[in-house]
């Protein structure tokens, strides 16, 4: 199992190298003028073309892209060419923001999404399960933009029960950390709590309508230990795949959401990044996020031996 | 086999309508019965064979009798209680009578869990056996069904179809039933393998006098281990009796038609053939 | 325009003036003050009386700053982050009137080739470090070094000397005028020589203002703490501020309704629905203006009389007051109504270059393009610049003129109208600098960086030399309404649409308030009363 996940981990290796080749050639294509933006707007063109020689930005895209992966090589992904501090520190101050947000999501769609698939797939046809397709149906189709703008006035504005925007670290004050998720972590996590339910649902559906479960249930085994012994279990695989496709939905997601709510995560970073053209700092978070996806791939990969024992042999 | 025995399963005048279409509010609109006013006996130590195509009724029936569903009427008596009648609990402490052998030997197990635990959970449910003793119990009942004490901490997936169904039969027998209800149980394996598994169905009702509701469209197969066969076709019961005088003159044009459909129905050849099979091995683990 | 004040300005400001001044250095102090005006908006908010000394303000923006150091951030906004803690030379007062803040007085060279400024004395930086001559110089020679954004600013110093412990000479070759100007924005902001030496003030400033950072949140907030040695305890009226970053407009009306923020920059077309929501709007000129700038080097725009019958298609009526909710004012001049530079009797100067489809077709038709031209225009999706371009458009197509639009980001524009020159005419929203001057260095002059064509009227040239000059904006706006004239008749490549309006709303219990003439958020005085 170790040398799985080592071997797998080193096939990422290049996976990382292509990510970033391609991030940073992508940016290139991005029109605009960084030594523009850094020269500031009294500047000559002189100025600008100095601006240019100095940050390197005049050599080719592949010897830039050299000098930045060499750089990665040593551990160093460089410094914001805008803010100029050390693109590792500015995503590590953002990243607790977008992890809080993605894992709070993630916990309200298994937490939601999970218990509701297994109702709705335990008694299928039932009203309970066209209630929770109703939901889910719903729950996929509402965009988190305008989900987050409801509760906002609803909970914050209205109400006064909530923070509308502002996110403070856990480390601070997890009281207050806890409150600042709620409304950012419904916003994201009701599609992903509607997906998960949904995959639940038919996963459960398909596993109560097995031949083991019947014989369970016919042996005399109480409902919830048949649902705790061979139900759940059973329908992991898929119900783990869904959720862990939803670390990728709620890291789209999150761009929105931290907007809206003014928290500054990974996603506000990326879209000033963009726009500034802030080359170091965009491969930062680019390079960061295929490592938390390809780790979240592989948990889930390791995941699966235990939900199939067929699968530890590897 | 000869002399009356005490009626351990009694079905009287079961029905069951599934709802195929709904309206919008939910309402049933449109329904279609499944099982129709089936009535049976079975007397301990003895088989009886429910046969028909699928889609006759067959496995409503066996669900319906094995509680799995509520039927819209009729009544199911077992060792004199009826299940009909009983309150959830009280009939989760009943179900240990009736045990089920199903026909996918690869569904029919729970793939995330070891033998042990597939075999040992009538006795974590209805003894509260666990551990060693429960261990040693499971291995006697594998040795029962000709497998070893070594496959204990296997999973599923190393094993062979015939073997999967012996698991399975060793499962049934844990909880200590007085009947088995096999439905389709041999239906997915080949033939010698089948008759491997037929072989050791007999052997146990010889030596602890259990009563069979066996269920097969097959009636080559029914042909070796009933006592009794009832027919199905489209939910009713169209013939029963004694399984030689289906076999040698059926009166119903339905179950000749049936008969006629199956290849070999010469009981002697067949016994033939399976003693020949028998001899060889009790099956070895692959993989 | 009577401005009583900046004649003593020419002179050196007397000790006691001085204080006076210091005082009432808050806003609501002056400037236009008109009250509530008709779209329930104000131009400012005097001071209450039962403010609450340890308040808290807290105020929305769009954008975080580049940087905390004055000298290297990149973003024309980065000011406003640092105002609390960076005390400048020179204040420029909500009025538009430089008056002492550092630098208790000032005083020009008979020649102009000079400007001697005394210092504050007693004053300390939040690190403990005497504020004095050496500190000016070291701060003034890192704000002229090959690195620092606001070098252009500054570019007419020669030469900083000490003087004595509290008094510095500029050498200067010319502007004596202009330079004071710079001096009361970012130029003007003098650092801790220790924290410069120590480094990290992009993240760490440290300056010898009303307030000390306190903690700085990367892409979320700036939080102040009153500063305990600040030597004019009087504007110090609450006692923290924090300014947060959100940059989608409508979180930040959501916060202020959530009583998370005291005020936050609004959108124009946010005025009303923040009034509907019980919030106050705070409304006034900004010297930010929509441009349309062409390359005059570049065919056919080298031609006078196109200039003008673009100018004359041009309704600026119908963008600033139409288009725009009234939030920006039609004119003609580079400057904002409340600027000394701006030309009272010749005002929005629309008759000057009226909207005349008519007239400017006849101009076309007269430089051989009687049935218009093609051009592509450059512009940006920000700060609703694109609806004005599409205004522009459609009434460029009035007169037979076809507008192409190309959509890019600022920098872009940046490198394909000023740098490579490729791009035939622009729409542009001008931010301004400290001084008016800016607008001539950094437009009009055939050297700025927003004039590719290098071509400009030459008397503009010469006036533009003799109007940074004198140090009394009194002798100077003559010399600007010279300029202005000289303006009309040449019809330089970049024109005026409007000026921007700066809208802001705020919750009950703000006071202090006023719009700055400059264009920046200096909350220097801002109260809050409890509970507000």
């Amino acid at each position: 199992m170790a040398g799985y996940a080592v071997r797998r981990l080193l096939t990422a290796v290049p996976l990382l190298a292509l990510i970033g080749f391609g991030a940073f050639m992508l940016t290139f294509m991005i029109p605009g003028d960084v030594a523009a933006t850094i020269a500031g707007e009294s500047a000559t063109p002189q100025r600008i073309e100095e601006v240019r020689r100095q940050l390197g930005l005049d050599d080719s895209a592949l010897t830039q892209f050299g000098r930045w992966a060499g750089g990665v090589l040593q551990g160093d992904l460089g410094t914001s060419m805008i803010h100029r501090i050390a693109v590792t520190q500015m995503i590590g101050e953002r990243l607790g923001v977008t992890v809080s947000l993605v894992a709070f999501g993630l916990l309200i769609a298994v937490l939601v999404g999970v218990p509701a698939g297994l109702v709705a797939g335990l008694r299928p046809g039932r009203w309970t399960d066209r209630l929770v397709t109703v939901l889910t149906t719903l729950g996929l189709a509402v965009p988190a933009f305008w989900l987050a703008t409801i509760l906002i006035i609803v909970f914050a504005i209205n109400l006064g029960m909530l923070p509308a925007t502002g996110f403070v670290p856990i480390t601070e004050n997890p009281l207050r950390w806890l409150e600042s998720m709620i409304l950012p972590g419904l916003a994201i996590g009701a599609a992903s709590a509607a997906d998960v339910a949904r995959q639940s649902r038919s996963a459960v559906a398909e596993t109560v309508g097995r031949d083991h479960v019947r014989t369970s249930r016919a042996m005399g085994l109480r409902p919830r230990s048949v649902v705790g012994r061979h139900v759940l279990k059973n329908s992991g695989i898929p119900i783990v795949t869904v959720a862990s496709l939803q670390v990728e939905r709620l890291l789209g997601a999150a761009v929105v959401v931290e907007l809206m709510f003014a928290m500054p995560g990974l996603g506000q970073l990326t879209v000033s990044a963009v726009r500034a053209r802030d080359i170091p700092t965009i491969q930062g978070v680019v390079l960061t996020i295929a490592v938390v996806v390809i780790l979240v791939n592989l948990l889930v990969d390791l995941s699966y031996a235990w939900f199939n024992p067929r699968l530890r042999k590897r | 086999m000869s002399t009356a025995r005490e009626v351990v399963l009694r079905a009287t005048g079961l029905t069951k309508r599934f709802t195929t279409r709904r309206n919008v509010l939910g309402r049933a609109v449109e329904r279609l019965t499944a099982v129709e006013d089936v009535s049976f006996e079975l007397r301990a130590g003895k088989t009886l064979a429910l046969v028909g195509e699928s889609g006759s009724g067959k496995s409503t029936t066996a669900r319906l009798v094995t509680a799995l569903e509520k039927p819209d009427a009729g009544t199911v008596e077992v060792c004199g209680t009826e299940w009909t009648a009983l309150g959830r609990s009280a009939l989760r402490r009943e179900r240990r009578r009736m045990q089920m052998v199903f026909q996918d030997p690869y569904a029919s197990l729970d793939p995330t869990k070891m033998v042990v635990h597939t075999v040992g959970e009538p006795l974590l449910v209805h003894e509260g056996v666990r551990g060693q003793e429960r261990d040693r119990r499971v291995a006697d009942l594998l040795e029962r069904v000709g497998l070893s004490a070594r496959h204990l901490h296997r999973y599923p997936y190393e094993f062979s179809g015939g073997q999967r169904q012996r698991i399975a039969i060793a499962r049934a027998l844990a909880a200590g039933p007085d009947i088995i209800v096999a439905d389709e149980a041999v239906s997915a394996l080949d033939v010698s393998t089948q008759a491997q598994v037929l072989n050791l169905l007999l052997d146990l009702q010889r030596d602890s006098g259990l009563a069979f509701l066996f269920i097969s469209h097959d009636l080559g197969v029914v042909r070796q281990v009933a006592d009794h066969v009832a027919v199905m076709h489209r939910g009713r019961l169209v013939e029963s009796g004694p399984a030689d005088e289906i076999y040698e003159s059926p009166r119903e044009a339905y179950t000749k038609s049936l008969l006629a459909a199956v290849p070999e129905v010469s009981p002697s050849r067949r016994r033939e053939r399976a003693g020949l099979v028998t001899e060889s091995s009790t099956g070895e683990v692959v993989g | 325009m009577a401005h009583p004040i900046r004649s003593a300005l020419a002179i050196a400001v007397s000790a006691a003036l001085v204080a006076a001044c210091g005082g009432g250095g808050g806003g609501g102090g002056g400037g236009g003050g008109k009250g509530p005006k008709a779209d329930g908006t104000v131009k400012n908010v005097p001071l209450a009386s039962g403010f609450d000394k340890d308040g808290e303000f807290s105020w929305g923006y769009t954008i975080e700053a580049s940087s905390l150091d004055p000298h290297r951030g990149t973003s024309g906004f980065d000011q406003n982050w640092l105002f609390p803690v960076y005390d400048r030379l020179v204040y420029a007062a909500p009025d538009g009137i430089l008056k002492p803040m550092l630098a208790t007085s000032w005083e020009a060279a008979e020649d102009g080739g000079s400007v001697t400024l005394k210092l504050r004395e007693g004053v300390t930086f939040h690190d403990g470090t005497p504020m004095d001559a050496a500190a000016v110089k070291t701060s003034l020679d890192r704000a002229r070094d090959d690195e620092s954004v606001v070098k252009s600013d500054l570019a007419t110093i020669q030469d900083v000397t000490v003087a004595d412990d509290h008094t510095v000479r500029l050498a200067l070759s010319g502007g004596a005028g202009a330079i004071l100007g710079a001096l009361a924005d970012r130029a003007g902001m003098i650092i801790s020589p220790a924290a410069i030496k120590k480094g990290g003030l992009d993240t760490h400033p440290v300056g010898a203002g009303p307030y000390t950072m306190v903690d700085h949140k990367q892409g979320d907030r700036v939080d102040y703490g009153r500063y305990g040695r600040y030597w004019d305890p009087s504007v110090q009226r609450v006692a923290k501020m924090t300014f947060r970053v959100m940059s989608d407009d409508q979180t930040r009306l959501n916060a202020l309704q959530a009583g998370e923020l005291s005020m936050a920059l609004i959108r124009q077309n946010q005025v009303e629905p923040a009034q509907r929501m019980g919030l106050n709007v705070l409304a006034g000129e900004s010297p930010t203006f929509y441009a349309f700038t062409v390359n005059n080097a570049r065919k056919p725009f080298g031609d006078r009389k196109v200039r003008l019958a673009l100018n004359l298609a041009i309704d600026r009526k119908a963008i600033g007051e139409g288009l725009l909710d009234g939030f920006c004012t039609p004119q003609i001049q580079p400057w904002p109504s409340t600027s000394w530079a701006y030309d009272e009797k010749l005002g929005a100067g629309l008759d000057k270059w009226p909207h005349d489809p008519a007239r400017a077709k006849k101009l076309l038709a007269e430089a051989g393009y009687p049935k218009g031209f093609t051009f592509t225009a450059l512009t940006s999706q920000t700060t609703g610049i694109a609806a004005v371009a599409e205004a522009v458009q459609a009434q460029f197509a009035k007169v037979g003129v076809t507008m192409k639009i190309k959509l890019v980001d600022a920098s872009q524009k940046t490198r394909m109208f000023d740098v490579e020159k490729s791009a035939d005419a622009a729409l542009i929203s001008y931010s301004p600098t400290p001084d008016p001057q800016g607008v001539l260095d950094r437009q009009l002059l055939p050297g700025a960086a927003g004039n590719p064509g290098r071509k400009a009227s030459d008397e503009v040239v010469r006036l533009a030399g003799e109007a940074g000059d004198a140090l009394d904006p009194d002798d100077r706006a003559p010399v600007f309404h010279k300029i202005m004239a000289e303006l009309i008749d040449y019809v330089p490549h970049s024109v005026p649409i409007c000026m921007q309006q700066r809208t802001e709303a705020f919750r009950d219990g703000v006071s202090g308030l006023a719009v700055n003439p400059a264009g920046s958020r200096d909350f220097r005085g801002v109260a809050v009363t409890k509970g507000g």
